[in-house]
């Protein structure tokens, strides 16, 4: 997986528009004299973009495994914890209502996509029952669909600025340089650092909450931790990229076909670099495939992804 | 009797003919008059900005016009007591408020061609009217005149147009690099040749930047490599409505990384087109491509 990963970098940074020779871009990498517009090419565009891709396919890979582990739930993906309505209400409110602040746009959507979450687990984490899956799924749906509802209302009303959106809510890395993920990197950091806490803790809970609990572990703590983890991650994903849930939820099983392991010490980290590789590899073809004209990034994640994981799920079975 | 035969058989297919062609043209005059009647008499809605435009200046006054979308500035005086229709994705105008109202004819526009057939239904003539490139703009007038009855008005609006238009496309030696891009947000949609902003901008002069994009509708999602690579001269954004955030808009673009090494941001050289002037076709041509090649060409 590592070597797809690099695989995917190095294609990323080759290939764009603009056609720059192999040699130009190792030069630019390594500091060495080429021409002016090549390096701004690989230093202002490509480099923070592959990064970029690196980064959100990453943390969708691990969002996702999080929160399969801590809602014993194969179907579980940012969807279901309200992130990605809530993340796609937020931008839509700052492309739609006020483009001109558009530079707020990652922000906004991390915040909703934040705070989709925290009013999903208000309702699946507390009072009598609380921690209970199907009822954190529940809510999950009903916040999710209180989001989308707005988000369609909004649409609505400003029909003529929708085209700018559509590139949100399908999906796709942009080339703005550093500024996001300058502004945003300490949510991802927080978020895999989380993560990384919950691999054993969620390996206990796969044996069930009564055995978990037996050992000194507290199912609901950790069920909390994990979804928490897992919405920073989806959220600082999708301030970044717009709405691409759907890696969270197919790179986990992925993973799980090709290493026939449930072990999130297998899982969290080979989910990360599937999801990065992924991701990575996606991009490379939606900037390159209509040249000069970039396509949304969602539409190739699932032409790529689809098929191997449809290939491995009767393969499995 | 044969030579008698002979001689009166063509006079008869004459006389023949001769009635066939009068009752041709009782028939045609006939068909035409109450036709004539209605147009000066016809109740009609523009919902496109361009036929409302094209009206007034044809001296005749529609019964309500289409919203204009950023600003109203573009809007003739004249127009500005008239009622003014709320148009919504796709259908354009409210069906019921039409049916309310009851035109007997609407110029629309094929970007609300959703609501046509229900408009039909209700025993409205719908006609589209709304140029969405500068070789359309004439025909289109002529088409609005030839309905509403002022065929003769529609041909000196089109001369004055045309005297305009030839004296804003002077032939230039200034052909600075042009990106425009519409609205802003997570991507810069660039307008290509075929767009309506993009033929005005080429014909003030203006080599427009579109890295060989071609999109029917006009509009592409350009890669930042290409804008990078073809370094354009000049950026001009179209904001979406609204123009109140210009100087946001502004800041924008000439703070947006990846453009920075661009010689527009770099001279200052970054526009907000306002009104959409670079959106919506308009009697106003040539004053948009005056405005562009003084404005926004000058200094170059």
């Amino acid at each position: 997986m590592l070597f797809a990963l690099v695989a995917a970098a190095c294609a990323s940074l080759a290939f764009g528009a603009v056609h720059i020779p192999l040699g130009e871009v190792l030069d630019t990498l390594f500091g060495r004299q080429v021409p002016e517009t090549s390096k701004q090419i690989i230093e202002v565009l490509r480099l923070p973009r592959t990064v970029e891709a690196i980064v959100v396919g990453a943390a969708l890979g691990v969002a996702g495994a999080c929160l399969q582990g801590a809602l014993n739930n194969p179907l579980a993906s940012p969807d279901v914890i309200g992130v990605t309505g809530g993340a796609g209400f937020g931008a839509m409110l700052v492309i739609l209502l006020s483009p001109a602040s558009v530079a707020l746009l990652p922000l906004s959507a991390l915040a909703f996509g934040l705070l989709a979450a925290l009013l999903v687990f208000l309702i699946g984490f507390t009072g009598r029952g609380g921690g209970n899956i199907t009822r954190i799924i529940l809510a999950g749906i009903a916040i999710a669909a209180l989001f989308s509802a707005a988000t369609a209302g909004l649409m609505s009303v400003y029909p003529d600025r929708v085209p700018n959106a559509v590139f949100f809510l399908v999906g796709g890395l942009t080339s703005t340089g550093w500024d996001n993920l300058e502004t945003i990197w300490p949510y991802f950091a927080v978020g895999f650092v989380l993560a990384a806490f919950m691999i054993r803790p969620l390996d206990r809970l796969m044996l069930g909450d009564d055995v978990a609990a037996s050992v000194g572990s507290r199912p609901r703590l950790i069920r909390l931790t994990a979804a928490l983890a897992a919405a920073i991650l989806a959220s600082a994903a999708a301030a970044i990229a717009g709405l691409l849930a759907f890696l969270g939820l197919l790179i986990p099983h992925l993973v799980r076909l090709l290493g026939g392991t449930n072990n999130h010490s297998y899982v969290m980290p080979v989910s990360a670099l599937a999801g990065a590789a992924l991701l990575t590899a996606a991009d490379t073809l939606a900037r390159t495939i209509a040249s000069p004209v970039e396509m949304p990034v969602g539409p190739f994640l699932v032409l790529l992804g689809v098929p191997l994981f449809l290939w491995l799920l009767r393969k499995a079975v | 009797m044969t030579t008698v035969a002979a001689r009166t058989q063509p006079r008869f297919n004459r006389i023949h003919g001769l009635v066939m062609l009068l009752a041709a043209v009782l028939l045609g005059l006939a068909l035409a008059a109450p036709h004539a009647e209605a147009a000066g008499k016809q109740r009609v809605v523009a919902i496109s900005p361009f036929a409302a435009s094209a009206m007034i200046k044809m001296g005749v006054k529609p019964i309500a016009i289409g919203q204009t979308i950023g600003g109203s500035r573009r809007l003739d005086p004249r127009l500005r007591n008239v009622k003014t229709l709320k148009l919504s994705h796709p259908n354009g105008p409210n069906l019921e408020v039409m049916a309310k109202i009851k035109p007997d004819l609407v110029f629309s526009s094929t970007r609300w061609s959703k609501g046509t057939s229900a408009m039909k239904r209700l025993g409205i003539r719908v006609v589209y009217a709304d140029p969405t490139g500068l070789g359309q703009v004439y025909p289109t007038i002529r088409k609005i005149g030839r309905k509403i009855g002022r065929s003769a008005q529609a041909g000196r609006l089109i001369a004055s147009m045309k005297k305009r238009v030839n004296r804003a496309t002077k032939p230039t030696t200034k052909h600075p690099k042009i990106l425009v891009v519409l609205g802003i947000g997570t991507t810069a949609m660039a307008f290509l040749k075929n767009s309506w902003g993009g033929q005005l901008v080429r014909a003030a002069g203006g080599n427009l930047v579109t890295g060989g994009a071609t999109n029917s509708g006009g509009f592409a999602r350009l890669s930042d490599e290409v804008v990078v690579a073809q370094n354009p001269d000049i950026i001009v954004v179209v904001p979406h409505g609204n123009s109140d955030d210009i100087g946001q808009v502004a800041d924008y673009i000439e703070n947006n990384e990846a453009w920075q090494t661009t010689n527009a941001v770099k001279n200052g050289k970054v526009f907000v087109s306002v009104d959409n002037e670079l959106l919506q076709a308009g009697t106003d041509v040539g004053q948009i491509i005056g405005k562009i090649r003084s404005k926004w060409l000058k200094n170059w």
